[in-house]
């Protein structure tokens, strides 16, 4: 083991310069990309009220320049028949919805970002000056446009080109005053399946801010321990009813409880952009047949 | 201690002459966290929000008139390749907007079609897992533990036995949202 570790440190020490550089090109390497998308930071914008501005940073990490363009877009997650979320865009937003769309601009809107370059765009709102306080939103569409390269061929040739345009959807948050959240979760409609539980639950939110959370399902036998588990982020503007599987691999027939909890947790968005809420749960009692 | 020669510009002693062990064995894991981090900024810096990389765009090779052309996932070069990186776990909704056909000269069109199988995506980043899902219809996706997926995406191009030679243009449209 000394042995080996001496050997180590004399080749780091030799050679560590040489390594760092070479993990460096590496990682950094473009892997044989067509285009690289710009990489939008950070990825859900909260925007205060007594600022009434914020700004994002768009990187591009390609070493050739990418034109980009921002637009805003109204739009928020629902499920559908099916239990599935998806993104509704509306032409306009519904009565009663907090839409910020119409009154924050991007500056600038279209921009040529060099290769390996930042660039920050900012957003400035001019909200009504009735503005009730709470939580207001719209989507941020940044569109990176790439041209790619013409088929080979002769003048006789048929020859394509095809361009794509990636645009990522990001969320921007206005908050006036102190909104806040409320969440309530339904008892659970549940269909066993042969190897899984199908679950569905009404998620309401309340208060004067959407709900970003975590919807957590586990499976509780009789004497309280989770037998099955499963944890779904969710961002929750109007009622919906997400359908998740649970997998009963393991799982012995008889009486179970099923809890559907709500939390404010998010592992995937910053802890700033998160409001705190009470959590919310429901117990199903339920019943495993035999399979 | 010696006097450090002149111009001497190492800053500590190279690890195997350190006499104590538990001094060698930090040097080593200071050395080794010193490439991790190297290693792991770039993909760090990646994985803060969602992106889309383009590995691979759809392209339509060796066309002439009058020679019906596929583009399937059976043949790789054909196929488009999409890289969608974020913070794992972070549900995303994706969908495309497909063009009907390429626009070509003198108002001639060349007629492109999907179906329901011509996209595919894999969260194990390989050709061998990849289920197929219909690029016209929207999709939510889970961003996998390794914070990387790939979207395959397949079309089918139409060529009339009296195809106009020349350029055709169209443009493919991917939205990726991730859901807050």
């Amino acid at each position: 083991m000394t042995a080996i570790t001496a050997l180590l440190g004399r080749f780091l020490h030799r050679y560590a310069p040489r390594v760092r550089h070479a993990v460096l090109l590496a990682s950094c390497a473009p892997s044989l990309l067509v285009a690289q998308g710009v990489v939008v930071s950070p990825p859900t914008l909260v925007i205060d009220h007594r600022v009434r501005s914020g700004a994002l940073e768009l990187f591009n990490p390609s070493d050739r320049p990418i034109e980009v363009r921002i637009e805003m877009l109204f739009g928020y997650p629902v499920t559908d028949s099916s239990g599935q979320f998806g993104l509704e865009t509306p032409a306009s937003p519904p009565p009663g919805m907090r839409a910020a769309t119409t009154w924050v601009e991007a500056f600038p809107a279209r921009l040529t970002i060099p290769g390996s370059g930042r660039q920050t765009v900012r957003f400035l709102a001019r909200p009504p000056a009735t503005l009730a306080d709470g939580e207001y939103f719209s989507r941020v569409v940044v569109t990176s446009k790439f041209a790619t390269p013409t088929a080979a061929g002769g003048a006789d040739a048929i020859r394509t080109e095809l361009s794509v345009e990636v645009r990522a959807v990001t969320t921007l948050l206005y908050r006036k005053g102190s909104p806040a959240a409320t969440i309530r979760v339904s008892e659970a409609t549940v269909t066993q399946g042969r190897d899984s539980l199908d679950v569905r639950v009404t998620a309401t939110p309340g208060g004067t801010a959407a709900f970003l959370g975590t919807l957590t399902y586990a499976l509780l036998n009789e004497a309280g321990a989770v037998v099955a588990s499963h944890a779904q982020p969710v961002s929750i503007y109007v009622p919906v009813t997400p359908r998740v599987r649970l997998p009963l691999a393991g799982v012995a027939p008889g009486s179970y409880r099923l809890r559907v909890r709500a939390t404010a947790e998010r592992g995937d968005l910053p802890a700033a952009v998160i409001l705190p809420v009470t959590a919310s749960e429901s117990i199903t009692p339920l019943r495993i047949a035999p399979r | 201690m010696p006097a450090r020669p002149r111009g001497h510009r190492r800053y500590f002693p190279p690890v195997h002459l350190l006499r104590r062990p538990s001094l060698r064995g930090t040097a080593v894991a200071v050395w080794l966290a010193l490439v991790a981090v190297a290693a792991g900024a770039t993909t760090l810096a990646a994985q803060t929000s969602l992106r889309i990389n383009v590995v691979r765009s759809l392209a339509f090779d060796r066309l002439a008139p009058g020679m019906p052309t596929m583009s399937r996932g059976t043949v790789p070069t054909d196929t488009g390749v999409f890289e969608v990186l974020g913070p794992p776990g972070t549900p995303i909704e994706v969908w495309f907007t497909l063009p009907a056909a390429f626009d070509g000269p003198a108002g001639a069109t060349l007629p492109l079609t999907f179906d329901p199988s011509s996209a595919s995506f894999s969260a194990a980043q390989s050709t061998a897992d990849r289920i197929p899902f219909d690029p016209r219809l929207r999709h939510q996706f889970r961003i996998p533990p390794s914070g990387r997926m790939l979207i395959f995406l397949a079309g089918r191009v139409l060529v009339g036995s009296d195809q106009a030679p020349g350029q055709y243009r169209a443009s493919i449209v991917l939205f990726a949202n991730q859901i807050t």
